[in-house]
């Protein structure tokens, strides 16, 4: 089986400054992988890639098999529907109620009819912790809770693969971690792939199988958790150990 | 200077209008793809609910002055009773559908380019492309065409309102007799007028909502400030592209009266 995201030889310049330099990665599927750095190390950047969101200068980039950047529109449609993100910002819709907003992608997208619909989503509401806030829009929600939120609108079309950019960022250690736990108990109830792009280091230790770095435009480091967490190499060990 | 930067100078005027011509197709595929009906009957009666107060006023306090200009300039000649005859050529055919074009653009314009601005600054409009959706047909086809359905009720509106404001200053302040100024006023309006008017509706609409739609969607800068500047892009120059548009429409509709 193809893996989840593959990256050959991607280069990504804004201006003259390239953020992602000749990158080679590849990440397994039915795991929690998670990409740590500094911010400004495109890591969102490269979560954008593999998205087609944003176009490599070169390189190649493939996910859940297929080749986003050779992909015609229809395709790559296709593509994101095989896959869920979960936002920095959340992205929740705010003219609509959270259970409209989680309802969505179903409506939308898989034209389910409303008895499955309403179903589906009290089953994610319940899923995520927070079964009786159908009714609210998201501004009443706190940081946490929108992040729950956005977490089952990520997951209602159960993709293949869920982007997480920064899903801890803003949150207080406390929330952070029970993100952290939410996420990784997603990924051992649905056995799906999960990549995590975050700067935070307990939330990557507390919820990744593999461990990504990337530091000046590179993959400095990859492999499981463990071997990662074990590194010698001063760049990582510094990081992990954040020293300033 | 290197011959692309050359070349990108002499063509910075035209960036704009050529960006949005390419806009104007993209949102005009997108609705021929066919955008959610309800989200589109919603907008349209938004766009309703909040241009058409506006419209009103701006149109009755216009007709109103109108006439005040023109029973002025009529008293030297003893022909105050013809004043509503003025009025109703100048305000039916031109005054009042352009203003129409302006509030609406004053009003909803700003609205729309805000809404998709804020949408795209939160990462609403990539949440709809990460789930495979065409945000062109579900954010921007409604909007296009709820300013397209909108745009001919605003100016029918605009012709009452307007032909009301005249009526009312002319008689009740200026002393014009009832009869009078009733029968210039609606002398001078035909039927073909009023369809004209609808068909200015359409276009002035029309263009309010792809230069709203457009400022909201094609910024590059993706700030809570870009929000606010989107919004007094689009009114300003959706307004300035319905003066151009009113002018060439009456240009295209009645020049060639002058000729003959």
């Amino acid at each position: 089986m193809s893996a989840a995201i593959e990256l050959v030889a991607v280069t990504k310049r804004f201006g003259t400054r390239a953020v992602l330099d000749a990158v080679d990665l590849s990440i397994a599927r039915g795991k929690t992988t998670a990409l740590l750095g500094p911010s400004g190390t495109g890591k969102s950047t490269l979560l954008r890639l593999a998205t087609g969101l944003l176009a490599p200068d070169s390189g190649v980039v493939r996910t859940l098999g297929v080749d986003v950047f050779a992909a015609k529109k229809q395709e790559l449609f296709a593509l994101r529907r095989r896959m869920g993100m979960l936002f920095q910002d959340n992205a929740l819709f705010t003219s609509l109620s959270v259970f409209d907003n989680v309802a969505f992608p179903l409506r939308r997208v898989a034209r389910k009819d409303e008895a499955s619909v309403r179903a589906r989503v009290q089953e994610l509401l319940s899923m995520v912790g927070l079964p009786d806030v159908g009714d609210r829009t998201p501004d009443r929600l706190s940081g946490g809770q929108r992040k729950r939120i956005a977490l089952a609108r990520a997951i209602a079309l159960e993709p293949e693969l869920v982007l997480f950019d920064e899903p801890t960022s803003g949150l207080d250690p406390q929330t952070s971690a029970s993100i952290d736990q939410l996420i990784r108990d997603a990924q051992r109830r649905l056995g799906i792939t999960f990549v995590v792009i975050t700067h935070d280091v307990q939330s990557a230790n507390a919820m990744a199988d593999d461990v990504g770095m990337l530091h000046d435009g590179k993959v400095r480091a990859f492999g499981p958790r463990e071997v990662i967490w074990a590194s010698t190499d001063p760049v990582v060990r510094a990081f992990l150990d954040r020293v300033p | 200077m290197t011959s692309s930067s050359f070349v990108e100078r002499a063509l910075w005027p035209l960036r704009w209008p050529l960006g949005v011509s390419a806009f104007a197709v993209r949102a005009l595929r997108a609705s021929l793809r066919g955008p959610p009906a309800k989200d589109t009957l919603l907008l349209t009666v938004r766009l309703l609910v909040r241009s058409l107060p506006v419209v009103v006023v701006v149109t009755f306090f216009s007709g109103a002055m109108l006439t005040v200009q023109a029973a002025v300039s009529l008293a030297g000649f003893g022909a105050q009773s013809v004043t509503g005859l003025i009025v109703g050529f100048g305000g039916v055919r031109e005054v009042f559908p352009l203003l129409a074009g302006g509030s609406l653009a004053a009003r909803t314009g700003a609205e729309l380019a805000s809404q998709l601005q804020a949408m795209r600054v939160t990462r609403q409009v990539e949440a709809l492309d990460m789930m495979g959706l065409d945000a062109m047909q579900l954010l921007v086809a409604p909007r296009v065409i709820a300013c397209i359905l909108g745009g001919p009720v605003c100016v029918v509106a605009a012709l009452v309102a307007g032909l009301f404001g005249a009526y009312a200053i002319g008689v009740w302040q200026l002393g014009i007799d009832r009869g009078a100024m009733w029968n210039s006023l609606l002398q001078a309006v035909s039927h073909l007028d009023v369809y004209i008017g609808l068909i200015k509706g359409v276009v002035l609409g029309g263009l309010v909502g792809v230069v709203a739609c457009a400022e909201g969607f094609m910024s590059t800068e993706l700030t809570a400030q870009s929000v606010g500047q989107a919004a007094n892009r689009a009114v300003i120059r959706s307004m300035v592209v319905v003066c151009i548009a009113a002018l060439l429409l009456s240009l295209l509709i009645y020049g060639h009266l002058v000729s003959t």
